[in-house]
Formats: structure tokens, C-alpha cells, sequence
């Protein structure tokens, strides 16, 4: 793949992409920036190559999945070294939740999600907002498909627990569709 | 049923989610642009961050060689012996530096005491007035005539000659 074909796919993917990056950084709009731009970068300058075995949305969610990890361990470190306070990064989540979460439910449902352990929220995100299968999911996150079953059906099992207790079923669009329907 | 419905729940919850990202996602030229910004100013930054590195690099080393050398100056410490000294009842205490005057062999081996490090100022101010070579600056007043007289010790035949040549000088 030469340069301009990489451009290609990378715009063809990117609001995707940009929605990976948001889960990968616990839904923080500038870290997600960073991340994206962070990969975007290596794969145009070859630092990640893309040898064809997979889709390319596939590979290229591993990117930023590697890249989400690497920053991720770079913020703990400048934590420690008090180089970044953590003021900042909370404040800038909140005027986050108030911009794009606009109703309760999908607020709700953001902390249902962040009270996932990682692996589950990735393998949900994976599948249920980017539609991979398993297979594909467990090659972005770099397991085996019979982890990433485990994760998927924990996962759910979890949210579903978190989303009763948050009283989301009653309050989402469907359940109040299902309550027309059951109300003549 | 209740399992397929509630996995259409999520799946709906994540679609909504999914349009709400969306409708935020920066655009690809400007999240592209913005990359390429970071990288030409990465460019920039590295190879003046190396220098930075270098220079204290440097500084570092030199002000380390600075203060070796400072600590490994030629300050010996001065080498005293102690002695008895020429008149016998005083000891002498000489030097090991070279010195113009000449010492009288002492009768017994010099005991060596090796004197305290001590700051360069102190030991030269100790070093330069040599105790050997002092001479007291109002000694000559001590000085009487005939003073060799006293100093000497007559020997037995030459004084004899002396005394008749002066006997015989004064009969005449």
C-alpha cells in the first residue's frame, strides 16, 4: 500500500477509528485526539505496516489499541512524576459528558460501561458499536477467540446487572417501544 | 427472548452512543494536519532537546575533570625530621625540601614524623622561614669583642708559645 491509499483507508475509517480511540482512552476527547493522531503517524511513516492478513479496520484498531496502551502507561508514569495533574484531564470529561451525552440513559449507560473491567469493554465496544464478529474482535485485541467468548458473554452478563441496577432498561427507547406495544 | 431483547437493548444503546461520537469526531484533515504539525515539530524539538542534553553532557564532565584535578594538585605533604640538632641540646628539625644551606650530619638517625595534611596556605607559611636557616635579626648585638676567646678551646702546646712570645715581648 503506497501513501495515498493508506490516506484513502484511514479517512474511509476514521470516524470509526476515532470512535476505538474514545473507548480506548475512557471516553476522554482529547486523549482520544492524541491517540488517533498518535497512529495515524505511525502508520504513515511505516513504524506499523500493514501486511494484508486481516482487514484493514481490523489492523488498524490494534494500532490504536497498542498506541491507547502506550499512552496510557505514559500518563501513569508522568502521574507519578507529577509532570500532569489530574485536574485537568477530569474537567475536560466533564464538559465531554455535558456536550455529547445529552440524555440520561446514554449517560447511564457511559458508567455502566466504564465499570466494566477492560477486556469486557473492549469486546463489547468491538462488537456491538463497530459490528465485528468474535473472531475479528479477539485478533484487535491480540486473543484467542475463546477469551474473547469469555469476555463477550461476561461482559454482558455485567452490563445487563449494572444497566437494571442504573434502571436503564425502563428508561431506554426500546423498552418504552416494548411498553406501547404491551399497552393497547 | 428476554436474553435476544436485552442484547438488542445494548446493541441500540451502543448505536446511539455510536451517532453521538460521530457527531463530534474532529474531521480527517484537521486530526491529519494536526498530526503532521506534532511530527514537523518533533523534528524541530529532538535535535535541539539533543543538544540541551550534550551541552550539559559536557559542562557535566568538565566541571567533574575541574574538580579531580583541583583534589590531585601537588600538595605534598611536608616530610619533618626530628633530631638532635648542632649545638646537641636543641633538636633541629630539618627539612626534606632541598635546601642551599649545609646541615651538620646528625649523630643519631632522624626520627621521620609525617606531619597532618594541611592547607596549602598553612604549610607554606610553615615551609618558607626554614628554623634551620633562621637567624635571629638582632643577633649580631649578642656579639662582643673577643668573643672568638670564649668560643674557643686553647690547645695545650700552642697556647705555651703564645704565652712566652708575649712574656718575652713584654721583658723587652
Amino acid at each position: 500500500m503506497d501513501g495515498a491509499e493508506l490516506r484513502n483507508e484511514l479517512e474511509k475509517h476514521h470516524r470509526e477509528s476515532y470512535g476505538w480511540a474514545l473507548a480506548c482512552c475512557r471516553r476522554n476527547p482529547s486523549d482520544a485526539e492524541n491517540i488517533l493522531q498518535t497512529a495515524y503517524l505511525k502508520v504513515l511513516d511505516g513504524k506499523a505496516r500493514f501486511d494484508g492478513r486481516s482487514a484493514f479496520k481490523t489492523w488498524f484498531f490494534s494500532v490504536i489499541r497498542v498506541t491507547a496502551i502506550d499512552h496510557r502507561r505514559r500518563e501513569m508514569l508522568g502521574r507519578l512524576r507529577l509532570f500532569k495533574h489530574e485536574a485537568s484531564s477530569a474537567g475536560a470529561t466533564g464538559e465531554f459528558d455535558e456536550a455529547v451525552f445529552r440524555s440520561e440513559v446514554q449517560s447511564s449507560f457511559r458508567q455502566a460501561i466504564v465499570e466494566l473491567p477492560r477486556r469486557q469493554q473492549e469486546v463489547l465496544q468491538l462488537v456491538f458499536y463497530h459490528d465485528l464478529t468474535l473472531a475479528e474482535a479477539a485478533g484487535v485485541m491480540g486473543i484467542g477467540v475463546g477469551s474473547a467468548r469469555t469476555h463477550y458473554e461476561r461482559g454482558k452478563k455485567r452490563l445487563r446487572r449494572l444497566m437494571a441496577k442504573l434502571g436503564i432498561y425502563d428508561e431506554s427507547e426500546l423498552a418504552r417501544q416494548r411498553n406501547q406495544a404491551v399497552v393497547p | 427472548m428476554n436474553q435476544n431483547w436485552q442484547d438488542k437493548e445494548i446493541r441500540q444503546l451502543y448505536r446511539e452512543q455510536r451517532q453521538a461520537d460521530e457527531s463530534i469526531a474532529p474531521h480527517f484533515a484537521a486530526t491529519l494536519e494536526a498530526a503532521l504539525s506534532k511530527k514537523r515539530a518533533d523534528r524541530f524539538g529532538r535535535p535541539m532537546l539533543r543538544l540541551a542534553v550534550a551541552f550539559a553532557a559536557l559542562v557535566a564532565v568538565a566541571s567533574f575533570v575541574f574538580l579531580l584535578l583541583g583534589r590531585s594538585s601537588p600538595e605534598q605533604p611536608p616530610i619533618v625530621s626530628v633530631g638532635p640538632g648542632e649545638s646537641g641540646d636543641k633538636p633541629a628539625i630539618t627539612s626534606s625540601e632541598p635546601s642551599s644551606v649545609p646541615t651538620s650530619p646528625a649523630p643519631k638517625p632522624a626520627r621521620r614524623v609525617r606531619t597532618r595534611r594541611q592547607s596549602p596556605e598553612r604549610a607554606a607559611a610553615l615551609l618558607s622561614p626554614l628554623i634551620s636557616q633562621w637567624q635571629s635579626p638582632t643577633g649580631f648585638l649578642l656579639k662582643t669583642p673577643g668573643d672568638e676567646l670564649l668560643r674557643t678551646v686553647p690547645r695545650i702546646g700552642e697556647s705555651a708559645v703564645e704565652i712566652k712570645m708575649n712574656l718575652s715581648s713584654t721583658k723587652n
